[in-house]
């Protein structure tokens, strides 16, 4: 023992004692679990607002294979070696429920910008989906769960796009830190375009650039872990190619919330949207992301109310659930819209000033809009 | 196998004084905890099944902890407004054993993320070389050197600031 131990043990003792409330705690992780479970990872993202560039001027033209839907079915079949290996895109996607179009922007496949007008360009073709989740706002992402089929057997995937290769790197790295395993990289290639794949023992990714304005990165977990090597290699490179393949970027579609703020700070802006839609067509979730002028964010969530309402204060004769940790709740016509304040350190005035000036509306894709 | 609810309640505080040490602002640090109890609770049915389930989630503490260091800027992750945070103690004021506990907070507060969440989960943890492994995933060697190198840095700016103080004192 050092003469420094004691010093260090009780300066961590002292730096770390207070209260802690537990079921502040609880709730916040249960919310924080919808969220990650739902992937609005781009709304709910801390980093500094970034304004999509549009100084591309030049229109970039998508590969050939991206330009629309091949004449056959092609399934991608787990590869059995680590040589470089190529994909093709599946068939047109099946027509389910998705937002709709916006005219007259371009998709990603005809010069069209990841993030703009905060608008969705991210599809999947994938026939097995249970529910796809798009985020619009720094980026892109887009999280699908689905049914499992053999032979790779995974229920969620993550495709995110950012407009560089540093933000993308950046983003993929911080999605690494919390996977498990020893990883193991290898060269692929997607649509004649070098990728490089990633996998643990029940996840897998795939970094790689479509088009020339956009950088991807899709993540795919697995249901089960994989101890043998080889397989696991193989499973890892057959669901990514899978997924690539799955991949649309030829439309842009609306991200749209069902509300509107008839009050809010003068220098409030909006930084990102979010929605969730099943296969079936019901948006099970909207979210609007804002920041303050400073940059810090907040959000206000649409989600169908399943818990009766747990009013404790009141602002402007309306009732609603405040909780100084994380924000506040109120419900309207069987919706609840909970306010996140995340790091925007606002005070309980102005959030429940805001809340509650909420009003809801036709699909909008400009909440603060007067 | 243990609930998500009965996990949070048991040891929820606990990873929240953990995360004050890592992420210094006591707010980020219980975001950070929500942030990953949330991750957490969407693979629980798996997590839960693990050996230890309590080092896997101080890993991905840990490993978030370091990600949103490097996500973030330094203004969001580093300031800690709380009382006491950059301002030397005065001892006469509070006395040298408060003043002497501050600055070494302040010190290692200073260092590198992974040589602080050595010193953090070794001082306060109260983890062996070989868990701390487990959890940071090195080797217990890559550890001791961790500890090593972060102990010969406070003791050289500890020195440092005695010397300041002396100097002050003398004035």
């Amino acid at each position: 023992m050092s003469d420094l131990d004691p010093i260090i043990a009780t300066a961590l003792r002292a730096r770390a004692d207070g209260d802690v409330r537990i079921d502040s705690l609880l709730e916040g992780a249960r919310r924080s679990g919808a969220r990650h479970r739902r992937n609005r990872r781009l709304a709910v993202s801390a980093s500094a607002a970034v304004v999509v560039a549009v100084l591309l001027a030049a229109v970039v033209l998508l590969p050939r294979q991206f330009s629309g839907p091949p004449a056959n079915t092609h399934t991608p079949t787990p590869a059995t070696t680590a040589s470089p290996t190529t994909v093709a895109p599946s068939p047109t996607p099946p027509e389910r429920p998705r937002p709709p179009e916006v005219p007259g922007m371009r998709p990603l496949a005809g010069g069209g910008q990841l993030g703009e007008g905060r608008q969705l360009h991210l599809d999947t073709a994938d026939p097995d989906v249970i529910e796809t989740s798009w985020g619009s706002g720094e980026g892109e992402e887009m999280s699908v769960t689905r049914n499992p089929r053999t032979p790779y057997l995974y229920e969620h995937y993550e495709v995110a796009g950012r407009p560089t290769e540093g933000a993308r790197d950046a983003m993929a790295d911080a999605d690494r830190a919390h996977r498990e395993g020893t990883e193991h990289t290898d060269d692929l290639a997607v649509t004649g375009r070098p990728a490089t794949l990633e996998w643990g023992p029940d996840w897998a990714a795939l970094r790689w650039r479509p088009v020339d304005t956009a950088w991807l990165y899709a993540v795919v977990s697995f249901q089960e872990r994989e101890p043998d090597a080889t397989k696991a290699a193989e499973r890892a490179r057959g669901a990514v190619l899978e997924v690539a393949g799955f991949l649309r970027l030829d439309k842009v579609r609306q991200c749209a919330v069902e509300f509107h703020l008839t009050w809010s700070l003068s220098d409030t802006h909006l930084a990102s949207c979010a929605t969730t839609w099943t296969a079936t067509g019901k948006v099970i979730m909207a979210t609007a992301g804002f920041r303050l002028a400073g940059g810090s964010p907040f959000l206000i969530t649409d989600t169908v109310a399943t818990d009766p309402p747990h009013v404790n204060t009141t602002y402007d004769g309306k009732g609603l659930e405040y909780d100084p940790t994380n924000g506040a709740t109120i419900w309207l016509d069987g919706h609840q819209y909970t306010f996140e304040r995340r790091q925007s350190g606002l005070p309980e005035e102005p959030i429940l000033h805001m809340l509650t000036s909420l009003e809801r509306t036709a699909p909008t894709t400009d909440p603060l809009a007067r | 196998m243990i609930s998500f609810d009965d996990y949070v309640r048991l040891r929820g505080e606990r990873l929240v004084r953990l995360a004050r040490l890592l992420v210094r602002d006591r707010h980020l640090a219980e975001d950070l905890v929500q942030d990953v109890l949330g991750r957490a609770f969407v693979r629980w049915e798996r997590i839960s099944r693990a050996e230890d389930v309590d080092t896997y989630v101080k890993r991905m503490l840990v490993n978030q902890h370091i990600s949103w260091r490097r996500k973030r800027s330094s203004s969001e992750v580093a300031v800690d407004t709380s009382a006491g945070h950059l301002e030397r103690a005065d001892p006469a004021d509070i006395g040298a054993e408060a003043a002497e506990r501050d600055a070494a907070w302040q010190l290692i507060a200073e260092l590198p993320p992974k040589q602080r969440a050595t010193l953090v989960l070794r001082y306060y943890e109260d983890l062996d070389d070989a868990a701390i492994g487990e959890i940071l995933r090195c080797s217990p060697v890559t550890v001791r050197t961790q500890a090593m190198r972060a102990l010969a840095t406070l003791r050289r700016r500890l020195v440092d600031e005695a010397a300041l103080t002396r100097k002050d004192v003398n004035r």
